[in-house]
């Protein structure tokens, strides 16, 4: 594994972090794009999509389906937001050389929640996408997430080691 | 605290000044002045070991326990 310097990685995590927060607001701001233009140009989204689907399937349901999907994406990007802050404040306690305080237990925990709305909101996705089959809407396709229910559980871990850390931390300190 | 440092009683007795024993024992003046005051939380034993030698003397002519209430 090559060797990477850990103010390098520090930086690199950061501009990382950084850019994921850039592309999740433009996502966000792609979403009520979308919502919006569904809006005054219903009758031109019906259409088009009269023609895609031939008259097979009714288009008030379908425009239904994507509002609905679009409505769970604008509150996802809110908490990826959250989820991406508490990251980018950990990095920051890092970069000042003070990680293990109880602050960083509590974003870690707010990881964790925000990782569990995450997964549940991909739930109702999934059966958004069974019922957009039974009505033989085109839609994304979907698969359970083993490894985002892992990487709850594994934020709310981390969120108890830290909080023990912290304690730990705080009986050192005044000891001489 | 029922636990009372008397290293200033010490340092009176030895003629010596804190920074002395600070440069003696390799404790940070900060850290000794920390100790002086009674604001303390814990001291390890490698620090009470350095101190003794230093002063030429026992942990209980640093430290001495008086419970809760007896002032004397």
């Amino acid at each position: 594994m090559p060797h990477v310097s850990q103010p390098r990685l520090l930086s690199l995590s950061t501009r990382i972090v950084q850019a994921f927060r850039i592309a999740n607001l433009a996502i966000a701001v792609f979403f009520l794009a979308i919502l919006c233009a569904t809006l005054p140009g219903l009758e031109l989204v019906q259409d088009a999509l009269a023609r895609k689907y031939g008259g097979a399937v009714d288009t008030v349901t379908v425009v239904l389906f994507v509002r609905v999907t679009l409505l769970l994406g604008l509150p996802i990007c809110w908490v990826v937001e959250r989820l991406l802050a508490a990251l980018r404040a950990i990095l920051g306690t890092v970069a000042e050389g003070d990680p293990f305080v109880r602050a960083n237990a509590a974003r870690l925990r707010t990881i964790g929640w925000m990782l569990l709305t995450i997964q549940v909101a991909d739930l109702a996705f999934g059966a958004t996408r069974l019922v957009a089959k039974l009505l033989h809407i085109d839609y994304a396709s979907w698969q359970p997430s083993f490894t985002g229910w892992l990487g709850v559980l594994i934020a709310f871990v981390l969120a108890q080691v830290f909080e023990r850390g912290a304690a730990m931390r705080e009986d050192l300190d005044g000891t001489v | 605290m029922p636990v009372r440092v008397h290293l200033d009683d010490m340092l009176h007795a030895r003629r010596m000044t804190l920074t002395e024993l600070s440069e003696r024992v390799d404790i940070t003046l900060a850290n000794l002045s920390i100790l002086k005051t009674g604001k303390a939380k814990a001291i390890r034993f490698s620090t009470l070991e350095a101190i003794c030698a230093a002063l030429a003397c026992q942990p209980g002519d640093i430290l001495t326990f008086l419970p809760d209430g007896d002032d004397a």
